[in-house]
Parts: C-alpha cells; structure tokens; sequence
C-alpha cells in the first residue's frame, strides 16, 4: 500500500498535496478497493465547494462511489485527462491520475486532514 | 448461513487475492485487477478456481430416462465421454437451472450445475427422483472435488502438454480421465479456447501448482470472478440468479436450441409448447450504452416515451470493445434493434441501443 508521507488525508480516501492551489485525488488504497476504473464524473470548475460535499463519482467494474471535497473552495481545474483514460486512477492514483485542484478558502480545515502515519491507523479500522 | 472456503482460498490470499463473496462462498474477485486478468485470458492464458460449481453425480438403472424427463434436451443422445449444456425446468417451463452434464457411462451422470443454484436444484432432483421412484441415487460431491479451468488461446497447448495428449481430435464438451485421477474437459465459459480440470480435493493443490507453472511460464495469469464474469458476459451466456430464474423459459432467454421438442414429455413441455404457440411475454435483448456508466442488475428499463418495458440483468464494460453494454429482458411488444431504451440508474437515465446477441456479432 503507497502512502506518501508529504500528502494529507481524508477519511474518505482523498489525498491533498498542499501548494498555491490544493490538489487531490483518490488514495492507492481507495482505487485498489474500486478496482477497474472505467469513468469518472469529474466536479466542475469554477465551481465553489465545501469540505465534505459530494463533487462527483467514480464508476468502477465493481461499484460506483462519490468523491467527497477534501476542503472547501474554488475548483480551479480538473483532470481531464481522466475523460480518455479513467484506468489512470488506477494507474498512478498520486500522480498523473490526479483528480482536481482546489483553491482552498480556509487554511483552519487542514486541520481537519490526517497525515500519513494518522492515515495507517484510520486504514486499520476500516 | 456459514461462508464456504475453496480448498485452495489460503494459496489465492497468499497470491494477494482481493476475495469477496459469491453465493455464500469466499471467492477470488481479482488478484491484481479485472483488466490485467481479462487481456491474459484473451490473449495468453487465466488460471482459475472454480470448485464452487455444483457438483452431482448420478447413478442407478434409470439415470438417463430420469435425466431426458428432467431436461428440455434429449440426454439420452449423449455419448459416454460426451456432455451438453442444458436446463432443468420447473412445471411452468421456469428455469430451474442452466448446467453441463456429462456421461460418465451408461447409467452414470456428472452435473455441473451454478454455485448459486447447487442447494435448490439438487433438492429438486431429490424430490423428483423420490416422488416418482425413479431408480436413480444422487450424490452431491461439490465439496469432495477440486474444479480448475484454464481460459485462452494458450489453454489448448497447457492441457495437451501437461496431459500429454497427442493430436488435436478434442471437441468440444467432451473430456478424458488421466492418472492419478483428473477430468479434463475441453470447455470455457467464454468465447476464448479453454479447458476445466476436476478431481478429488486431495489432488487439488498438487494440480493448481502444475497448472499455475504452465500458466506463468506463457505470460497467464492468475484469474477472479471478475474477469470470468466479463468473459462470460461478452460471449453472452447467462448467468444464474441473473439471465436465469425461475420466471424466465428457454424461449424467453431465446434458446429454443436448447428444447428438444420430439422427446415424448420433459418437465415444463407443455407451458413451453403454450408459450410457443402464443408468443413469449418477455425477451432477452443486448444494449450498447451511451456514455461509461455501467448498468447493474435490476435497474428498470423504459422505452423512449417514458413506458416501463423491462429491466436490466447484466451489465459491464467491454476492454476489447471499448464500451458499456447490457443484457435485459424487455416486453415483447417493446423494442426493435436499433431502437433507443432509457436504462433508469441512481441520478441518471442512461440511452441504450438494442444490439443483436450474441454480441458481437453484426451488432
């Protein structure tokens, strides 16, 4: 299981690198547990969402499953990348099948984010 | 209920398998992902476990009368080291289940029935046998043998290397025994090439190994019920539980092939001649979706004008195709190929297209 330790963590599997802007995607263990991904409905940009709002979807073989904001703010951009080739979350979940970026609008929700070794231990659980 | 374990399920968690469960089993879904495994089955080999299938023998002076009556396809017409795929109906020409079954010789049967209709159809043929007393005995031995298939165009080459079998005279739905007791069948459930290997659980690890070995070596790979479900559902065979209940007939499912109708009498015939005279209610149809959600089963389908006209069965995603397609029923008087059906999912109406079936071919 890849945790990268310069990433922060939502309890329902979103990693946020931290930067001017926030980006974020779906943890390894997340696309291991949906398997084959083949679409993603990606949020809108420009769109102004909260932490914890339902932003879009994925759709695996196996099940569908909600992104959730990992903080609130603007969207500024989405991958559209993941249009052509949704197997990218699979793929490279940390890198080139990034999911959106966030300017956040509040500094305090971070926070509200696990670190790496807080992340292990909320996996335990689950 | 308890969860029943494959004999082998320690070696497939050993493999990194993710499990999950199937009709009251612990099975493999996947070792690394669908895809992974789906392109080794069209392209080299899968390796699979499938000792959750129904197994029955049956044995006894009357044992192929007994099968005639309880099937729409003439058995009798099997020959030994042959086998059929075929259905047992229920009185109303229901489906009770869609199985293979092979002579193993004169008077003695094996069936290879779906795991999750193992239980009803072998209550089934119990209340049959005893009601009408037939001189027939049937054992269930799921959980006394071990059943392995290899899926692909390198199955073939495996089989007859590791059984080392000369010539290619092997059809189709025929098997042959090797020492020190395995069944090899030349059969898959796909469109792929394939063969499923069964013996006693006690044997069973021993040849998972020998297998696993040729199936690496050839670039395979180790197989879940993820991939060989989409392997069955791109050749379009139905899947209990899903293409098959027992409110569905064989007209329905649109396998008259399957009805022998010169025999004599089979349970459900005479609904079924009914039904053939009047028109089925309902029948299987193919879709092509829109778009990349996938359709799950039990979701409603509507025609364009907004009429309720049928549900979805299967639906999944096609690597090699490279879209969403559907199996469903649909109201006889709805639907046409070509023409467009709305699929009712969570938040969303998805358009599909009737393609013909099986898919693939001119669809």
């Amino acid at each position: 299981m890849n945790i990268p330790d310069n990433l922060l963590y939502t309890r329902e599997h979103f990693w946020v690198k931290k930067g001017d802007l926030a980006t974020c995607g779906i943890t390894d263990y997340a696309q291991n547990e949906l398997g084959d991904v083949i679409f993603v409905e990606l949020p809108e940009e420009g769109k102004k969402v909260k932490q914890g709002d339902k932003i879009g979807e994925v759709e695996s073989i196996k099940t569908v499953s909600y992104l959730y904001a990992p903080l609130s703010g603007e969207v500024m951009e989405v991958n559209r990348e993941l249009d052509k080739k949704p197997e990218l979350i699979n793929q490279s979940p940390y890198g080139e099948g990034w999911i959106c970026k966030i300017q956040p609008e509040n500094e305090e929700e971070f926070k509200n984010l696990m670190n790496k070794e807080e992340y292990e231990v909320f996996l335990k659980t689950q | 209920m308890t969860l029943r374990e494959l004999p082998l399920s320690d070696f497939h968690r050993s493999c990194g398998a993710r499990m999950g469960v199937f009709c009251g089993w612990e099975m493999p879904l996947y070792y690394r992902s669908i895809r992974e495994e789906y392109f080794a089955c069209t392209n080299s080999c899968g390796l699979f476990d499938i000792s959750h299938l129904g197994k029955f023998l049956l044995r006894g002076k009357e044992a192929t009368p007994f099968l005639d009556y309880a099937t729409c396809r003439k058995v009798s017409e099997i020959k030994e080291g042959r086998g059929k795929y075929i259905f047992f109906l229920n009185w109303r020409g229901g489906i009770v289940d869609g199985a293979t079954l092979f002579r193993e010789k004169e008077e003695e049967w094996l069936l290879i029935s779906n795991a999750g209709a193992r239980e009803k159809l072998f209550r089934w043929l119990d209340y049959l046998i005893k009601t009408n007393k037939w001189e027939v005995e049937i054992e269930d031995v799921t959980e006394k043998k071990a059943l392995f298939a290899i899926q692909g165009p390198e199955a073939a080459v495996i089989a007859k290397e590791l059984f080392q079998v000369s010539g290619d005279n092997w059809p189709k739905f025929s098997f042959r025994k090797f020492p020190p007791g395995f069944q090899v069948t030349h059969l898959a459930f796909s469109k792929e090439d394939g063969f499923e290997i069964m013996s006693d659980v006690s044997l069973g690890s021993g040849l998972w190994e020998k297998l696993f070995k040729e199936v690496e070596r050839r670039g395979g790979a180790l197989c879940g019920l993820g991939a060989r479900d989409l392997l069955r559902f791109e050749a379009t065979f139905p899947l209990y539980g899903q293409e098959i209940d027992e409110t569905i007939t064989p007209l329905e499912l649109g396998r008259e092939d399957l009805v022998d109708w010169e025999k004599a009498d089979f349970i459900g015939k005479k609904p079924l001649l009914l039904e053939k005279e009047e028109g089925s209610k309902k029948r299987l149809v193919g879709l092509e979706i829109l778009g990349r959600r996938i359709p799950r089963y039990g979701y409603p389908l509507y025609t364009k004008e907004g009429m309720p006209c049928g549900y979805v069965t299967s639906g999944n995603y096609s690597f090699s195709w490279h879209k969403v397609l559907a199996l469903g029923f649909i109201s006889s008087i709805s639907g046409e190929k070509g023409e467009t059906l709305l699929v009712a999912a969570p938040r969303t109406r998805l358009e599909a297209i009737i393609v013909n079936l099986p898919f693939g071919e001119g669809g």
